[in-house]
């Protein structure tokens, strides 16, 4: 089927770039780092977006712009047919991330629920989470291990977050996705400052800012920093996942490709700085000591998220509030970043030649039924996460591959600098891309290396430890079936999604 | 901090604004043709 739509001005672009890119990473997992490493982490997270993030973004947003199609027939136009499996990879790496990242929305509108909860309570004089807590301190982390796991609320309410997405999407691009996100995102904004100055006024609120901005020059010598500020940088704003090309396949014609790139990532980490402005100062504010800040910050995204923080606000008179908040803008950042996951596969399939609607609710379908099991269980959730975390280097290796293939300079002269309103210099893109190169490789060792599994390749038995949570078997495995039914599917893949012939 | 938040929110804010200079004109030359 052809791709006849287009949203309706630069901003409706923008806005679909700005809600891709923004999501729970902005406001999970930033002030994490932020607060664990400070200033030198983000000097680094920029030097990243400038030499990681643009350049990637840019030659995706350029792909999708000059094809109009799904990432699977777009990514083949460009690296030939012999690499259409490099699409379909790009495709399934994104699509396991939307089976997860679906129940990150289910929880984050449940703990909305909690917080709603919790403030009617405190209007109305009820049982608030404060005094659930004086009655038993573990309350919060009983809560979450019960909504991680065999929880009917969480499967109901990422199968709602989903429904929500497809009929968001159903409407097409002009009266779904574009006016969705005229909401989501200036409101996303509006709450984030509000959170920012309620963190600040509150009493030792400054100390946050404090480590969040201090520059402590050996730092720069720890690799650590360099591969979480360049990890933050690749995962937040979305390059190589293949979402900024499916946004960018419903651009004008003669749509500007460098400006609004530009904006999309310096956007992302607006909205990042300004969820470590709001989170820091409270956490530091409403912690004991800096000991424990700093000891709450490193307990992982979601203990923070759905632990510490609504434990800390419960503390303080008004935190009702500003957990209400907090949690709407991470239900806000959550859907406006699903929305494109679920359009990424919808595009695909309209490239098989099916409506907008019968895509639409096929792709819905998809994710309920693999979604499920990320829903039932914090393990293979977590798993999920891991494996697609790190596949998603591999889909920005694949773009650098296909954007080397066909020849940088040829490539920008062909596909960024028309239409564009800045030129960025050819030395610059080509340096930025063999670089990256080098990177991804670097990062995805890294991050492999990490020995966060026990018996990374072989358990105890010598069997192949394909079941571990986080072993490097468990990701390869994985990786290697997509990549194995991508190679196998070629030529069928070529037929159906660049030829169109079904 | 002001170099870390000028250097994000001030790109934000710049790109921004050329971005909306640049509609602006846009628009009048479309309206100057006719289109």
């Amino acid at each position: 089927m052809h791709k006849t739509e287009e949203f309706s001005s630069r901003w409706g672009i923008v806005l679909a770039s700005l809600g891709m890119a923004i999501g729970a990473g902005n406001l999970w997992r930033f002030p994490r780092l932020a607060g664990q490493y400070g200033g030198s982490f983000l000097i680094l997270w920029i030097f990243f977006l400038l030499v990681w993030s643009l350049p990637l973004l840019m030659a995706e947003f350029s792909i999708g712009k000059k094809y109009k199609l799904g990432v699977i027939g777009s990514y083949s136009k460009v690296a030939g047919k012999r690499m259409t499996w490099g699409g379909f990879f790009i495709t399934a790496c994104t699509l396991g991330i939307a089976f997860y990242y679906a129940v990150v929305t289910g929880w984050a509108l449940q703990y909305l629920g909690l917080s709603v909860e919790n403030l009617w309570a405190f209007l109305s004089g009820g049982d608030t989470i404060a005094d659930k807590l004086s009655v038993n301190s573990a309350y919060l982390e009983l809560r979450w291990q019960e909504i991680a796991n065999k929880n009917l609320w969480t499967v109901t309410l990422y199968i709602l977050a989903i429904i929500a997405g497809i009929i968001v999407l159903i409407k097409g691009i002009q009266n779904g996705l574009e006016k969705a996100n005229k909401i989501l995102i200036p409101t996303l904004f509006i709450l984030l400052l509000v959170i920012i100055i309620m963190a600040l006024n509150m009493e030792n609120g400054y100390k946050g800012l404090d480590y969040m901005f201090f520059i402590d020059v050996q730092h720069f010598s720890n690799p650590t920093i360099w591969i979480e500020a360049l990890s933050q940088s690749a995962w937040s704003t979305g390059a190589g996942w293949g979402l900024i090309m499916t946004i960018s396949s419903y651009s004008r014609k003669r749509e500007d490709v460098v400006l609004n790139t530009f904006i999309g990532g310096f956007g992302n980490n607006t909205a990042s700085l300004m969820a470590g402005m709001a989170i820091l100062p409270a956490v530091f504010a409403l912690s004991a000591t800096e000991g424990d800040a700093i000891a709450f910050l490193q307990s992982g995204n979601q203990a923070l998220t759905f632990t510490i923080i609504p434990k800390l606000f419960a503390t303080v008179r008004g935190g009702a509030i500003f957990s209400f908040i907090f949690f709407l803008a991470f239900f806000l950042a959550a859907f406006s970043s699903l929305l494109p996951m679920l359009e990424l596969f919808i595009s695909n399939l309209r490239d098989m030649g099916l409506s907008r609607s019968s895509a639409a609710i096929r792709t819905g379908i998809f994710c309920v039924v693999f979604g499920f099991p990320s829903a039932y269980s914090l393990d293979f959730f977590n798993n999920q996460d891991w494996v697609w975390g790190i596949g998603l280097i591999i889909s920005g290796l694949l773009i650098i591959i296909a954007v080397l293939k066909y020849g940088v300079s040829r490539f920008k002269r062909n596909y960024i600098d028309t239409d564009s309103d800045y030129k960025i210099p050819t030395y610059f893109f080509a340096c930025a891309l063999i670089l990256n190169s080098f990177l991804g490789l670097v990062l995805i060792y890294w991050w492999m290396s990490q020995g966060y599994s026990e018996y990374p390749w072989f358990d105890e038995n010598g069997n192949w430890n394909v079941f571990d949570v986080y072993s490097n078997a468990s990701v390869v495995t994985q990786w290697g079936l997509a990549l194995i039914a991508g190679f196998l599917l070629n030529n069928y893949l070529y037929k159906v999604f660049v030829k169109r012939k079904l | 901090m002001i170099l870390i938040v000028g250097t994000v929110v001030g790109g934000f804010v710049y790109f921004l604004s050329v971005a909306l200079r640049n509609e602006a004109k846009r628009k009048k030359e479309a309206e100057k043709k006719g289109v």
